[in-house]
């Protein structure tokens, strides 16, 4: 009986020509786990970014038309690069703790942000500190809580690996390797 | 377990499918608009300073997105996420057009933009124009975009804004809207869903 419906359906379904095939979202999380005391890091990736330095030589800016309205970097002066951000599960087995700092060569700056939803509106706020609760976790993902790395100096490509050195506020200081990634939802 | 749901799932879907004598489509994931009308037209300028006229789109499916280059982590998502829709549609992503407004339009410029949209899909276009023409569009689209100051921050400020994709159909319709995070997967089907069902005139 099952396989009756199962062939009718099929037949239905070719004879629409529509393709519905379940999907599975598989986290391609590839970094190695990092430990520091009680703490884990792993799942970590930042997403590509373009340095502000490569930036004085894209050719399209002479073609382009300048309004005096229209992009106040046109006129000159400095030049921005990208940003990019860094996310990662930091899981903990012990006491509290927080993430504090963060640090890597290749940002001039780095900053911990969130961001949250103020109805249909998202808003990026710079925090102090991410918690990691005694025997839990601290997720840092798109759309949430993130290391924000500023002032970027080279270019950070996809398959690129960066050094990234994270100070908690009692496990001290871990440098992990964040694999450069596209942002995924996960 | 599982495997029964899905049964379950796909004898529903086969019922649903030919009770509606195969004409209606299904979507998993985008948030069609009831009714659609013609997507307000707009005309700005894009990273490479040609015109970007929306009527001129027709026949391909826009995604239109909101944002600025230095937005710290929606705004690379929702790209990042409709480049790999597009991607996964082949051939067929030549039938969508990705679109990025300003709404930074102070410290966005074409080179920035042009590096930033390739960082994710060369074929992405990078919109901006004279201010009022941006604040024109951002009213008809209903999007907020609302500077704010971050004095201990090297960003110096921050633009809060909605972070909806805006999905416009082949015939320049307002059809759905989607979330930034949307997966790309499920984005990439319904996609192909209105390739299949929307006829282009
Ligand atoms: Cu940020």
């Amino acid at each position: 009986m099952k396989r009756l419906i199962l062939a009718v359906l099929l037949l239905v379904l070719a004879a629409c020509g529509s393709a519905t095939t379940p999907t599975t979202v598989l986290n391609s999380s590839n970094s190695a786990a990092n430990t520091l005391g009680s703490l884990t890091i792993d799942g970590s990736f930042a997403r590509p970014a373009f340095a502000a330095a490569t930036l004085m030589q894209t050719p399209t800016m002479a073609t382009t038309p300048v309004s005096p309205t229209m992009g106040g970097g046109m006129g000159g002066g400095t030049m921005m690069g990208s940003n990019s951000a860094a996310y990662m599960t930091i899981r903990n087995t012990g006491a509290a703790d927080s993430l504090i700092a963060a640090a890597t060569d290749v940002a001039g700056k780095v900053e911990l942000h969130t961001v949250t939803a103020d109805g249909e509106v998202m808003k990026m706020e710079q925090v102090e500190k991410i918690e990691v609760p005694a025997n839990g976790e601290a997720v840092l993902k798109p759309g949430g809580f993130h290391i924000m790395l500023l002032e970027i100096k080279q270019d950070l490509k996809v398959g690129d690996t960066l050094d990234l050195t994270l100070t908690f506020e009692k496990a001290g200081k871990i440098t992990v390797k964040v694999p450069v990634q596209m942002p995924s939802a996960q | 377990m599982k495997y029964a749901h899905w049964l379950l799932a796909c004898v529903l879907l086969g019922l649903g499918l030919s009770l509606s004598g195969c004409g209606t489509a299904s979507y998993q994931i985008i948030r069609p608009i009831e009714n659609p009308t013609a997507a307000p037209d707009f005309s700005l300028i894009d990273q490479h300073g040609a015109e970007f006229h929306l009527a001129e789109q027709r026949g391909k499916i826009v995604i239109l997105f909101f944002g600025f280059t230095a937005c710290p982590d929606v705004c690379p998502l929702a790209l990042g996420l409709s480049a790999q829709a597009r991607k996964q549609l082949g051939a067929d992503g030549d039938k969508v057009q990705i679109a990025f407004v300003t709404v930074d339009p102070e410290r966005d410029n074409p080179a920035t933009i042009d590096r930033y949209v390739s960082l994710f899909d060369s074929t992405i276009l990078g919109l901006n124009g004279e201010t009022a023409a941006v604040e024109a569009v951002k009213k008809e689209y209903g999007v907020h975009a609302q500077r704010r100051e971050l004095p201990d921050s090297a960003l110096q400020y921050t633009i809060d804004h909605t972070a909806g994709l805006y999905i416009i159909d082949q015939q320049g319709r307002w059809f759905a809207m989607a979330n930034h995070d949307v997966d790309p997967t499920l984005l990439a089907t319904d996609l192909k869903t209105m390739l299949q069902y929307i006829a282009v005139e």
